[in-house]
């Protein structure tokens, strides 16, 4: 093989990569999974018996399944480039000769695509032994959370690669940070022009809380952000040193 | 092969670690580079490697950056550490997770070296000691047949048979197709080995020299305590002084490496000066 050859994005080495991914972090998503339906089952069979109604129970345990599912997306997200955090192993990652395209493509099939796909098919399955309901599951409120959770994903990625250590932390903290920073500009933009208060509707706050109108644009929206925190974090992973 | 050009790094906004070094490293050789604590060799390794940036100047592999990191310059090197750690897994799984990344591997070289430093890979990494994981690591290391080899200090935690071991297996190698860098401050424990010396000291490389050229301008000897003959470089031992002297004749002897480190180290100008003059 040529240099051409070896230089060019390679779809094997992709899937090596991710398949080193899940070996190196097999232990961690296994306890992961565990502890996220053990906890599931602990909360159902509280709810179950404190809230005699069915479908407010089920609406319950759902929403509350899906907020643990959520954060545990975020942590693993924010573990998939802990090996550059540990002296000790990254080296071993620098030098591996893989594009840091593929490196980044690897991360998010396996935190992203993978862990969401595997999670939801275990929310789903959980939802219909509770008895649930599907069009309870599949609502519009749903895919906005689902909107909102990628957006948030791509944000933990870039936590991934920008922080060098506590990286689940420290970007839950900025994150919050920054809507409690953004939420306070757009209050006081309020107070000082009254008259924005339609034009901030579809803004950020409205956002966070789901109310999107318009799915085309939720959809534009979510792949905008995620694509320029993905864009971000590719940069970062290029430019990151050992010091 | 290896291009060093005009290289140089800083750490933040202190002063240069490694400043206007240049240097060229060539297939079939293995060089040694030593230095004393903190005088930049890890730096300068790890900015060949491409884990670290310089802040002008280049470090080119075949033609490629390595600060770029792209899969044909990582391909065309390996670097082992003198602190790594390894992954929860057991070698053998290690070997097939990163066996695809290294079209060459060659995994009977692997058993070899294996068996040889008596490393059992069917058990998980982190269970082995220490001198166990590095053995398994530099056995990794060679097997990949990257045409760059680099060790940082590569005998720190290897028992006795361990280090000779590892200077049987390296001065085993097929290394015509090969460059391998090892750089130490612990010059005994790797001195038969190496056929060119680099020395660095405080960021600059002071010492560049194959060793036949060095047989022919200088030469150890043991003098008397009390002879007025001229040296260059001497130490005290029992019954006399060792000491580095001009030589204009054909010595490809034993050599006292740390000697000779010692007195490139400390008269640095008088040393380089016998290999201005014809």
């Amino acid at each position: 093989m040529d240099t051409k050859t070896i230089n060019q994005f390679s779809t094997a080495r992709v899937l090596q990569l991710t398949k080193r991914y899940v070996e190196l972090k097999k232990r961690m998503l296994l306890i992961g999974f565990a502890v996220i339906i053990s906890f599931i089952v602990a909360l159902s069979v509280w709810v179950l018996f404190y809230v005699p109604d069915n479908f407010s129970s089920h609406r319950l345990i759902f929403s509350y399944g899906l907020l643990i599912f959520y954060y545990a997306g975020f942590a693993l997200s924010s573990t998939m480039f802990d090996e550059l955090n540990k002296e000790s192993l990254a080296s071993q990652f620098y030098t591996l000769p893989v594009k840091t395209s593929e490196k980044l493509l690897s991360a998010i099939l396996v935190s992203y695509v993978g862990y969401t796909l595997v999670g939801l098919i275990v929310l789903y399955v959980f939802s219909i032994i509770i008895g649930m309901n599907s069009a309870d599951i599949f609502t519009t409120q749903r895919l906005s959370d689902l909107m909102i959770y990628t957006i948030l994903q791509a944000i933990f990625i870039f936590g991934a690669v920008y922080f060098k250590a506590n990286n689940f932390l420290s970007t839950l903290v900025s994150v919050f940070v920054f809507l409690l920073a953004s939420t306070l500009m757009i209050l006081g933009l309020k107070s000082i022009f009254p008259g924005l208060e339609d034009s901030f509707s579809l803004g950020v706050l409205s956002f966070i809380s789901g109310d999107i109108l318009n799915l085309g644009s939720g959809i534009l929206f979510t792949l905008l952000i995620s694509a320029f925190f993905i864009w971000f974090t590719y940069l970062r992973l290029k430019n990151r040193q050992i010091a | 092969m290896i291009s060093i050009n005009d290289l140089t790094f800083a750490y933040k906004k202190g002063e240069p670690v490694l400043s206007g070094l240049n240097l060229e490293l060539r297939k079939g050789k293995i060089y040694g580079l030593l230095g004393l604590n903190g005088a930049g060799k890890t730096t300068l390794l790890n900015n060949i490697a491409g884990m670290l940036f310089p802040a002008s100047g280049s470090c080119v592999v075949d033609g490629e950056e390595t600060r770029d990191r792209t899969p044909d310059a990582m391909n065309s090197l390996f670097i082992v550490p003198e602190q790594f750690d390894l992954p929860k897994v057991t070698g053998q799984k290690y070997i097939e997770l990163h066996i695809v990344f290294y079209p060459k591997f060659n995994n009977q070289q692997m058993e070899d070296i294996l068996l040889e430093f008596e490393v059992d890979k069917t058990k998980k990494l982190p269970e082995l000691s220490f001198g166990q994981r590095k053995k398994f690591f530099i056995a990794f290391a060679i097997a990949t047949q990257t045409k760059l080899l680099i060790f940082d200090e590569p005998t720190n935690g290897l028992d006795i048979p361990s280090k000779s071991q590892f200077r049987r297996i390296i001065s085993s190698l097929d290394t015509d197709s090969r460059c391998i860098l090892i750089s130490t401050h612990q010059v005994r424990d790797v001195g038969s080995m190496i056929e060119h010396i680099l020395v660095l000291k405080d960021g600059s490389l002071i010492f560049n020299q194959p060793l036949e050229e060095i047989s022919n301008r200088l030469t150890i000897q043991k003098i008397d305590m009390d002879s007025s003959d001229p040296y260059i470089y001497g130490e005290e031992t029992l019954g006399g002084i060792n000491a580095v002297v001009a030589s204009n004749k054909e010595d490809i002897g034993e050599y006292d490496i740390e000697l000779l480190f010692n007195s490139i180290i400390q008269r640095t100008e008088d040393i380089n000066q016998q290999f201005e003059e014809n």
